[in-house]
């Protein structure tokens, strides 16, 4: 008997065109199985309520200032020690992976929130980071979303209807379709059964887990380079970004905004990492930000001087921990400075 | 574009839908121009290099047939021009290194390697797949095909183009050259391999994949974290590998091409020599007959024997990547399978299970010298005790969590249970919906934060 190319022999059936009919049907029906079933998990599923600590602890934290932006912010400035070196209080709601969208939520939902805000609010990015028109610079985390939305509020269509591309809508499209997979639980139940089995709860085990691999335990990765990333040219962005929407948010809370632009890591001769295409952006940038009153600061200039060098960095971005409290040294030299000398960059 | 993406969705629906509905005489040419836009999507220079290695090899397996008094010639023509092009993107960069280090050893110069080649992704693969067939057809297992564009098809087949099965010209072009017509069983199949490839990518090899990167980003784990981090790895490769081939196989076979077993549950194995037969099997077979057969195999005594494996490993080492780690796990599995074959002359036969249980944790620990290129790390890690251990026991255990159902894989398709749910057409229906719907289910659900590139893109 010939043998089928999967290896299969072919079964003996009386009649070749029912055969194929049968086979047919069954195909259809274990994909409309495999479609359908799935569709009707988690359909119920309540979305994650307002995160009101966020506000409460901010609120009584009653910062002066108030940092935005992700881990790139996050391994540079030390709140804590910036507040002892300039006087002031200093927070940082830098959350990991997350991008203009986000920070529009927080700026609207929390820092607005708080009765007294603070008078400076500054936003460190990269690359283009800053007229992208994303939430997040990686995994999307609906939940995050939800936790920084009031239900009533327009600013979460806001943040989604911003990403038009035809595979964020097949995306969208196929979220709605299978709510299941929204409640992704990043690999929590598996690892949460092994913790269990050891008698560590959830966060006992985040906490020895942090502790082994915390960002100050991290190996050195001194040889990577990434190449800076751009996205198109500042004035076919701006208008479908969210900047506007941040200035404006800004001035309705009646601070003071400050962009900040963290520099890649430089290449291998110390020379800035930095394409021509992404120069002319941020010069564009530069002066849209000047034009609206709003003070920039690009740290490439540091680059330039050598008092930012590749050593510094843990990776492409991300300065090395034992860096971190260099680097707001650096910053809050600049902040006292920049209070009597408008434009003075760190 | 890698498998799980979403590009890659909609290129293998758009292939799929058109290739049925186009004439037969079309599908090789339309499977062709996918390929190509497949290779080219990241960087359309490489298809270029594709459309080389097609060329030399298309000429050199006609001129082989064409010219018997020179077939030498043209064989060598073609082994130079394919392992001269690998060497280049592969190789240059690691031997003037090399070379720098021992110079500035021995005080005689110290430069810096500038260096900077773009590797092509998957060139290892398609070398070996293209060379296979030149030297079959000089070795006369196969003919030369006067088709260019099964050829091109030959050596750019897109579900296997990066990261293989490497495939033989005697399995593959006859499947390019019959008709083929559209079977509902084999669709319904390929769908679940797929489905069931990306639950091993999307939630084993990533998951395990967060915890390995973690464990061996930190400076210093200590020793127990450091071998859980290598227990990890060995999940993680296999269920990256594994789960790519699937893919690879599943997405072949919705289009009538059924591409070549490399794994057949390693896990199982019960000596070096048996896991060989089991892991990346289409390497370790084109390693066998293209280079440990030639160079003399088993025929010239032990010790020669001996050498040409050793010669082998190291090869399929380096294959690997330009690294002297590669080296040195390549030289471990030489040494673990010679050990092997002086156990077996010394009688030292183990019963199936502490045979399996030995190969699967000798096999797991040879893979810290393949995940970790920095030796110091290793040493200055390896007996270190200052490691959390009931966290390592945390992260052993998630591993193993995640392990199980690989090896429920490998208990079902053992002949007694394979003989259930294969009886009949309906049976076989319901264990494939099961299968694919569970696989479904379970990425929705339990699917890794970020997804990884395919651990074998990089070779």
């Amino acid at each position: 008997m010939q043998q089928q190319p999967d290896g299969t022999e072919p079964t003996t059936s009386a009649n070749p065109a029912t055969k194929r009919r049968s086979s047919a049907l069954m195909l259809i029906g274990l994909i409309l199985v495999v479609m359908i079933v799935p569709a009707a998990f988690g359909r119920m599923q309540a979305p994650e309520p307002f995160d009101q600590s966020a506000v409460n602890d901010l609120q009584s934290s009653a910062p002066d200032t108030v940092f935005i932006g992700n881990s790139l912010l996050d391994t540079r400035i030390d709140p804590d020690y910036l507040s002892d070196l300039t006087g002031t209080t200093a927070v940082s709601l830098a959350i990991e992976g997350t991008a203009p969208g986000v920070w529009l939520l927080q700026l609207q939902n929390v820092v607005a929130a708080i009765k007294n805000p603070p008078s400076e609010i500054l936003i460190f990015f990269h690359d283009d980071l800053i007229t992208r028109q994303i939430n997040f610079t990686g995994q999307k985390d609906s939940q995050l979303i939800e936790r920084l939305t009031h239900s009533d509020i327009s600013g979460y269509v806001l943040s989604n209807s911003k990403e038009q591309s035809f595979a964020d809508t097949i995306k969208s499209a196929f979220v709605s379709i299978y709510p299941l997979s929204k409640s992704n639980q990043q690999s929590q139940p598996i690892s949460s059964i092994g913790a269990a089995l050891v008698g560590y709860n959830d966060q006992e085990f985040a906490d020895a887990a942090e502790s082994t691999f915390s960002f100050a335990n991290i190996r050195n990765q001194a040889a990577i380079i990434q190449q800076p990333k751009f996205h198109g040219d500042f004035d076919d962005v701006i208008d479908d970004s969210f900047l506007p929407e941040l200035i404006r948010t800004v001035d309705d809370i009646g601070a003071n905004l400050t962009i900040v632009r963290v520099a890649a890591r430089p290449a291998t001769d110390g020379s800035p990492n930095e394409p021509d295409s992404l120069d002319r952006y941020t010069n564009d940038l530069s002066a849209y930000l000047a034009a609206n009153g709003i003070r920039y600061v690009d740290m490439i200039g540091h680059i330039e001087s050598g008092d930012i060098d590749a050593a510094m960095y843990y990776d492409g971005y991300h300065l090395k921990n034992r860096f971190r409290q260099t680097y707001t040294e650096f910053f809050a030299e600049w902040m006292l400075a920049s209070n009597n000398d408008k434009g003075t960059t760190p | 574009m890698t498998f799980q993406s979403f590009e890659y969705a909609v290129l293998l629906l758009a292939v799929f839908a058109g290739y049925w509905f186009v004439p037969c005489r079309f599908q090789n040419l339309l499977l062709l121009v996918a390929s190509y836009v497949f290779y080219s999507y990241v960087d359309p220079k490489m298809a270029l290099l594709l459309g080389g290695y097609t060329a030399v090899n298309y000429i050199a397996a006609r001129r082989i047939e064409a010219d018997p008094n020179n077939s030498r010639k043209y064989l060598w023509l073609a082994i130079t021009t394919s392992l001269g092009a690998l060497a280049f993107f592969k190789y240059a960069g690691f031997f003037v290194e090399s070379i720098s280090d021992v110079l500035d050893t021995v005080g005689l110069a110290n430069f810096e390697s500038t260096l900077n080649i773009i590797l092509p992704v998957g060139i290892s693969f398609y070398t070996f797949q293209s060379l296979g067939y030149v030297i079959d057809v000089y070795k006369k297992r196969t003919f030369a095909r006067r088709s260019l564009i099964d050829t091109a098809l030959f050596v750019s087949f897109f579900p296997q183009l990066v990261a293989g099965p490497i495939e033989r010209a005697s399995a593959l072009f006859p499947q390019f050259e019959r008709r083929r017509s559209f079977d509902a069983d084999r669709t319904a199949s390929g769908i679940s391999l797929i489905a069931w490839g990306l639950f091993k990518k999307l939630v084993i090899a990533d998951n395990i994949g967060m915890i390995v990167d973690s464990i061996f980003s930190t400076s210093q784990p200590g020793g127990a974290i450091l071998w859980v981090g290598v227990l990890a790895f060995g999940v993680q490769i296999l269920a990256d590998f594994s789960g790519y081939t699937d893919i690879a196989r599943g997405s072949a076979r919705l289009l009538g091409i059924e591409l070549s077993l490399n794994f057949r549950h390693p896990w199982l194995a019960t000596s070096p020599v048996d896991y060989w037969r089991r892991w990346h099997i289409t390497l370790s077979e084109w390693l066998r007959d293209y280079v440990y057969i030639p160079l003399g195999g088993n025929r010239n005594g032990r010790y020669a024997s001996a050498i040409t494996l050793v010669i082998t490993f190291v090869l399929g080492g380096l294959w690997h990547g330009a690294a002297w780690n590669f080296v040195l796990w390549g030289l471990l599995h030489a040494a673990l399978i010679l050990i092997w074959r002086a156990a077996r002359q010394l009688k030292l036969n183990a019963t199936t299970l502490p045979a399996t249980l030995i190969t699967f944790i000798v096999i797991n620990a040879s893979w810290l010298l393949f995940r970790e290129g920095e030796l110091s790390y290793i040493g200055d890690n390896i007996f270190d005790s200052t490691s959390d251990l009931k966290l390592a026991l945390v992260l052993g255990i998630t591993a193993l969590l995640y392990s199980l159902p690989i090896w429920l894989h490998a208990i079902i398709d053992r002949p007694y249970f394979a003989s259930i749910w294969t009886r009949n057409d309906v049976s076989r229906t319901v264990a494939l919906t099961v299968l694919t719907l569970t696989s479904f289910l379970a990425i929705l659900l339990l699917r890794a934060d970020t997804s990884a590139e395919f651990i074998y893109f990089r070779f």
